[in-house]
C-alpha cells in the first residue's frame, strides 16, 4: 500500500515538478534583486553609523515587554522582605534635671505610683552604714568659685619637667 | 469498454518486444516510486526550513505587537527578506570567486570564448549518448537500445585548469542559492499559513448556553 502511495505522489511530482521548477527561478530572480536592495539598505545603514542589520521597531517593543515580563515573574517569585526602620539610642544618659529612663514615674498629682504598694530596693552585701565620703556624696552642694584660693598652687607638671 | 479488447487483441508483440515492455513498466514503476521518495525528502526540508520563520515571528505575536494578519505578514516579508539576503551570502560570494577566476584567466590567457563546462567534463567518466546507434524506436517512442561505450574517463589537461576550479565553484554556489531560495519560499508559504492561522477565533464546540449565567445575562429563550 505505501508502495503504491509513494508511486502514485511520484507521479504527482513529476508532473508538479516544472512548475516548482519555474517557481524556484522566478524567486532566485526575485532573490538577486533582493540580494541588491537589502545591500544598498545595509551600506545605507553604514553610512548612518546605525547598526548594519538594525532590530526592527516591532522586536525593540517585543523585547521591552518580554523583559518587563520577566522582572515581574523575578519580583513575584523573590518578594521583597518587609522593611524594618531601627532607631539606635545613643543618649545613654538623660541631660541634667530630667527624669531618668527606668526611674519612679511620678503622675500628675506629684505622688509616686508605686508608693506603699512595692518594697524598697535594697542594695547587696552586709547591711552597713555607708559614711558619704564627700559633700558630693552626701548630697550637699558645692560652691564652685571663679578664682582659686592659692593661685600658685596650679602647678603645671610638664613645664615643671622640662625645668 | 468495448473497444480496449479489439485494441489489445490488434498487438502482436514478440517474445523480445514482451520483455521489453516489461522492463520498461518496473523501470518506471522504480523511477516514480524514486521520485515520489525524492518529493517527500524535499516537503520534509521545507517544513524543516519554514521553523524559522515562526522563531523570527514568535516574540512579536506573543506580546502582541503585531496585531492583524495584515500587519503579521507585512513583518514576516521584511524580516524574511532580510534573512533570505544574508543566507545567500555565502552562495553568492562562492558563485563570485568561480566568475572572477573565469574572468581573470580569460582575460590574461584570452580564451574568453571557451566552454569551461566542457573544458570540465576532462574530470568526469564520458558516454557516447550522442550516438544514434544506441537507440531504437519502440512502439514510436525512441528509447536507448543499449548502454552505449565509454569515450573517456577522467583526466587532467593543463590548460583546462582554471575550468576545473571555476566549474565547481558556480555549481556548488549555485545549488546553494537554489537551497537557500528553497528556503526563502518555504518560509514565504508558512508566513502566508501563520497570518490566517494565528490571529483566528474557532467556534469549534462552543455552545452559546455553556456560558456562566452569573457573570453574562443569559440568551432569550430560542424557537
Amino acid at each position: 500500500m505505501q508502495f503504491l502511495k509513494m508511486f502514485g505522489l511520484g507521479i504527482l511530482y513529476a508532473l508538479l515538478f516544472p512548475f516548482f521548477l519555474v517557481i524556484l527561478a522566478l524567486f532566485a530572480v526575485y532573490g538577486i534583486m533582493n540580494f541588491f536592495i537589502e545591500f544598498i539598505i545595509m551600506l545605507i545603514n553604514f553610512f548612518k553609523g546605525k547598526k548594519l542589520f538594525a532590530p526592527y521597531p516591532e522586536d525593540e517593543k517585543a523585547f521591552a515587554i518580554l523583559q518587563q515580563l520577566q522582572q515581574a515573574q523575578l519580583n513575584a517569585m523573590n518578594p521583597k522582605p518587609a522593611t524594618t526602620n531601627v532607631y539606635v539610642q545613643q543618649n545613654y544618659y538623660p541631660p541634667h534635671g530630667h527624669q531618668p529612663l527606668g526611674g519612679t514615674p511620678t503622675p500628675l498629682n506629684g505622688a509616686p505610683i508605686n508608693q506603699g504598694r512595692l518594697s524598697q530596693q535594697q542594695p547587696y552585701g552586709p547591711n552597713e552604714q555607708i559614711e558619704p565620703r564627700s559633700a558630693f556624696d552626701a548630697g550637699h552642694p558645692i560652691e564652685i568659685t571663679n578664682q582659686p584660693a592659692d593661685p600658685t598652687s596650679i602647678i603645671e607638671p610638664r613645664t615643671e619637667e622640662k625645668k | 469498454m468495448m473497444l480496449f479488447p479489439h485494441i489489445f487483441a490488434s498487438i502482436e508483440m514478440s517474445e523480445n518486444d514482451k520483455k521489453a515492455l516489461i522492463a520498461l513498466v518496473i523501470l518506471l514503476v522504480v523511477l516514480f516510486v524514486l521520485i515520489g521518495l525524492i518529493g517527500m525528502a524535499v516537503r520534509k526540508t521545507m517544513n524543516y526550513q519554514a521553523r524559522r520563520a515562526d522563531t523570527f515571528m514568535h516574540d512579536v505575536t506573543v506580546t502582541h505587537v503585531v496585531q492583524t494578519p495584515h500587519q503579521f505578514r507585512a513583518l514576516g516579508r521584511k524580516k524574511n527578506a532580510r534573512l533570505y539576503y544574508k543566507q545567500s551570502l555565502i552562495p553568492g560570494g562562492v558563485i563570485a570567486i568561480g566568475v572572477l577566476t573565469w574572468v581573470i584567466y580569460s582575460w590574461v590567457v584570452g580564451s574568453w570564448g571557451e566552454n569551461i563546462f566542457a573544458s570540465f567534463s576532462d574530470l568526469l567518466f564520458v558516454w557516447d549518448f550522442g550516438n544514434p546507434n544506441y537507440y531504437t524506436d519502440f512502439f514510436g517512442i525512441t528509447i536507448l537500445k543499449q548502454w552505449p561505450a565509454l569515450l573517456h574517463g577522467p583526466f587532467i589537461q593543463v590548460d583546462h585548469i582554471a575550468a576545473y576550479i571555476e566549474v565547481p565553484l558556480i555549481v556548488v554556489g549555485c545549488l546553494g542559492y537554489l537551497l537557500v531560495t528553497q528556503a526563502y519560499i518555504s518560509r514565504v508559504l508558512q508566513i502566508e499559513k501563520r497570518s490566517r492561522d494565528v490571529f483566528s477565533k474557532s467556534l469549534e464546540g462552543y455552545k452559546a448556553n455553556d456560558i456562566d449565567t452569573s457573570k453574562v445575562p443569559p440568551l432569550p429563550p430560542s424557537d
